[in-house]
């Protein structure tokens, strides 16, 4: 394959950058009903100038050993509440803080959460946009502590109005510097499945047997190359083989 | 996902509309058949009325197959390019799964008309996929490859003076095949959701479906130019045989992913088909109105269309099974239009008579092509209906709701899900996977594969669990502090209460069960949402079939003339 150009810096859409994201969250060993919400967290991240994809990609080590389900309550009052992150990375803590948020919102018109221990503390900053789609005017202070403030917001149901960051990245994407991006790209490339003869059998209109023998009609249409499903190795990356 | 059992609201709708624990179930899904509300004859019907100007701008190609072309889209207030580089044909690495590496196009669908910058950038950029990045004006790339035997056989008879045989034609009905269409962001191209709903290519698939049909017009420009520069006796393929040929569609397993990801989209066209269906079959008709004799003719033509369909398939109902099918609705249809009587029975609404009695007798695919053509008797509503398809992919959880609530709405949605057995050994027999080799979904045995992520959405045991968790929770507590305790269901409850109260959003099943049919969903994607005719099926999780088959050409589109194009008969030679 060619050599992507990594000196450039690329426009790189949500679908891309979410699914990068999803795949190596995919590989910290979360709970996939846990990682498929976290997917937006570092694009929104790296939108705002903070960490960004530069750190999902330092602090992936510590996100495998994550345990986002030991964050406790340790105070409430009212529409105020303290959280202890438990040494959680901030990303990993911030749904559940937008959810007790929104909570104590609905329940009181405001609400304040005070986290301590937990990494990364000015990613909280990213609530501040993402808390919008819930219907929350978030204003986040960092010091020792993060300190999330939160008002009722009202939704249009228009993703404009109501995410403006996601709207802006849907329109213009995002500017990455190539060598970040695809650095990020060939990472998120270990979550998919080693390919081999036995697992291209898997997919298909017909299966190809290690003696050349199909299982199958051959009446595809596809006119394929027999010889390039038995091949024992096969191209990680795949470009046209036209010149 | 309430199960509906009362007439949706909404004016005209006075029919039953189907429930969900009929519709929703795999099976069910897969027999759905093309429509109006069908991307690719919504997409062309807007095409026609709104008299687009396709033309071609350029052809630079060579009798070796090698070459540029430029195509001018037209739209009412704005121009597309379609950019295409012709290869050779090339037998090394071909297939028609996303693994291969052999594609004799490779082509970009552009906003605006096309300038030197955009075609450099395509030629340069195209071929390396993964890694290339698309101009910002690229709203999608694709790729597409010859059916070989009967490109060369049309490629021969033009040359030669003579039209191809039919017979040889009707046995895939194209001459090229789609062998990817990328967009939406990918690969840089721009994000559908920016395009609004005031764009020409705003709607569902559109984008899609506009290079789909530029596919079939490059395909025929290129057999005719080729003809010529083999031989001074060419001739340009006559203009009905040029309409029969449709572009070829191959997919596969990707489709179900593509189905668990968008459950708004999929509830938000089921339910508009359903609704418009629930409207036609509510329609108040004399034996004289107009629209019976428009039915009688809808039919006539679909018998003939699977009369002649020369496909075989594998698992499907026969085309000929289908035809003896609708000659009997087509019969009892007549009868109701000579004496007034449907089944002997004097109804207001002859036509919710016709399917209760058809849908008991007839296959699962006869009685939805059936429902698909009365779509046709309700035109404005069911473009109002389409034009209304808008679905965010983005879920919120609602965390303020309290776990009993929630537990409430599980039960009433989901109980198909909570009554599955997920402890057989056959439950969780299948992983759902994406191969590093152009990431191709793959779904293989588990122990064959014991590395692999799953990426499969585990509806059932993902309920079940949910459901513990919450029965051991304070059903007063709220689901911010379920989520707090339990991360792992976050993603699923945000899905749960974001479809509250709609019904056709998630197919009914596990699949990672022994016993799903993959194809069954592929099915449903390709006729049903897609539109996609004589869909041929491989080991039950692949299809190949053939989309615009029967379109109009470029010259009709302009002059908005096409009437009713889909199921075609057989050009007469």
């Amino acid at each position: 394959m060619s050599a992507p150009h990594s000196d450039h810096i690329l426009r790189v859409m949500p679908r891309e950058m979410r699914l990068m994201s999803e795949r190596i969250l995919s590989m910290t060993g979360q709970p996939k009903g846990f990682f498929l919400a976290l997917q937006d967290l570092p694009m929104y991240s790296q939108k705002l100038g903070l960490g960004g994809f530069a750190l999902l990609e330092k602090r992936f080590d510590e996100l495998c050993g994550g345990r986002p389900e030991s964050i406790a309550i340790v105070s409430e009052d009212a529409a105020k509440m303290r959280l202890d992150g438990r040494g959680q990375h901030a990303w990993f803590a911030l749904p559940a803080v937008i959810d007790l948020l929104g909570e104590l919102v609905s329940r009181f018109g405001e609400a304040e959460i005070v986290v301590a221990d937990a990494v990364d503390l000015e990613e909280f900053k990213v609530a501040e946009a993402f808390a919008q789609r819930s219907g929350l005017s978030v204003v986040v202070t960092i010091g020792h502590e993060a300190v999330l403030r939160a008002s009722r917001r009202s939704l249009s149901g228009n993703v404009r109005q109501d995410d403006p960051l996601l709207w802006s990245l849907l329109e213009d994407g995002l500017a990455i510097p190539g060598e970040l991006w695809w650095r990020i790209y060939h990472q998120a490339k270990k979550a998919l499945a080693a390919d081999s003869v036995v697992s291209r059998r898997h997919a298909g209109p017909m299966i190809v047997n290690q003696d050349g023998t199909i299982i199958g009609r051959k009446d595809n249409d596809d006119e394929t190359d027999v010889s390039f499903l038995m091949a024992p190795g096969a191209e990680t990356q795949t470009e046209s083989t036209n010149p | 996902m309430t199960d509906m059992t009362q007439p949706m609201s909404g004016p005209g709708v006075t029919a039953r509309m189907r429930k969900a624990s009929q519709v929703m179930l795999p099976e069910s899904l897969a027999a759905i058949q093309p429509s109006r509300l069908s991307g690719a004859r919504a997409f062309m019907n807007r095409m026609v009325r709104e008299r687009w100007d396709i033309s071609m701008v350029r052809f630079d190609v060579d009798s070796n197959a090698e070459g540029t072309v430029v195509y001018s889209i037209k739209a009412p207030d704005r121009e597309f390019s379609f950019i295409g580089f012709s290869r050779p044909p090339s037998r090394t690495a071909r297939t028609g799964r996303i693994i291969g590496r052999a594609w004799d196009m490779m082509g970009t669908l552009n906003e605006g008309p096309a300038t030197e910058a955009d075609i450099e950038s395509a030629r340069r950029e195209l071929p390396k996929l993964y890694t290339g990045r698309a101009t910002p004006n690229a709203l999608i790339w694709c790729r597409s490859n010859r059916s070989m035997r009967v490109f060369d056989q049309t490629l021969e008879a033009l040359a030669a003076g003579r039209q191809p045989a039919i017979e040889d034609l009707s046995k895939v009905c194209y001459l090229m095949r789609n062998t990817g269409l990328d967009g939406n962001g990918t690969f840089g191209t721009r994000s559908f959701p920016s395009l609004g709903r005031d764009h020409p290519l705003g709607g569902v698939l559109q984008a899609q479906l506009l290079t789909a049909y530029m596919m079939r017009e490059y395909s025929c420009d290129l057999v005719e130019h080729l003809a010529r520069l083999k031989s001074d006796k060419a001739v340009r393929l006559d203009p009905s045989i040029r309409s029969y040929l449709g572009v070829g569609n191959g997919s596969a397993l990707g489709l179900i992913f593509f189905i668990h990801k968008h459950p708004r989209l999929i509830n938000a066209w089921i339910g508009a088909r359903e609704t418009a269906i629930a409207k036609a079959r509510g329609l108040e008709l004399e034996p004289a109105d107009g629209r019976i004799a428009q039915l009688v003719g809808l039919l006539e033509r679909a018998v003939t269309f699977r009369r002649q369909d020369r496909m075989v398939y594998e698992a499907f109902t026969s085309s000929a099974e289908i035809a003896d099918d609708l000659t009997q609705a087509l019969s009892a249809l007549k009868a109701f239009r000579d004496s007034g009587r449907m089944y002997d029975e004097i109804h207001a609404a002859p036509l919710d008579v016709l399917v209760s009695r058809f849908e008991k007798t007839a296959s699962p695919e006869a009685l939805e092509t059936l429902l698909s053509l009365l779509i046709e008797l309700v035109p404005e509503d069911a473009d109002a209906l389409f034009a209304e398809i808008d679905a965010p992919d983005e879920f919120v959880v609602s965390p303020a709701e309290t776990l009993a609530s929630l537990a409430e709405l599980i039960r009433r949605d989901y109980r198909w899900a909570l009554d599955t057995d997920m402890t057989t050994a056959d439950a969780y027999k299948y992983v759902w996977y994406k191969s590093e080799t152009a990431e191709e979904p793959r779904r293989g045995a588990r122990e064959e594969v014991p590395d692999a992520l799953d990426l499969g959405l585990d509806i059932c045991g993902g309920v079940q669990a949910l459901m513990a968790d919450i029965e051991a929770a304070d059903p007063s507590s709220t689901v911010a502090r379920l989520l707090l305790g339990h991360p792992e269901h976050r993603y699923l409850v945000a899905r749960i209460q974001g479809l509250r109260d709609e019904q056709f959003h998630t197919p009914r099943a596990n699949i990672n069960d022994e016993s799903f049919v993959p194809i069954d969903l592929v099915r449903l994607m390709n006729c049903g949402i897609h539109g996609i005719d004589k869909t041929r099926d491989f080991l039950n999780r692949n299809l190949r079939g053939v989309l615009y088959h029967g379109a109009p050409t470029p010259d009709e589109i302009r002059s908005g003339t096409a009437g009713a194009w889909f199921y075609p008969a057989e050009p007469v030679q």
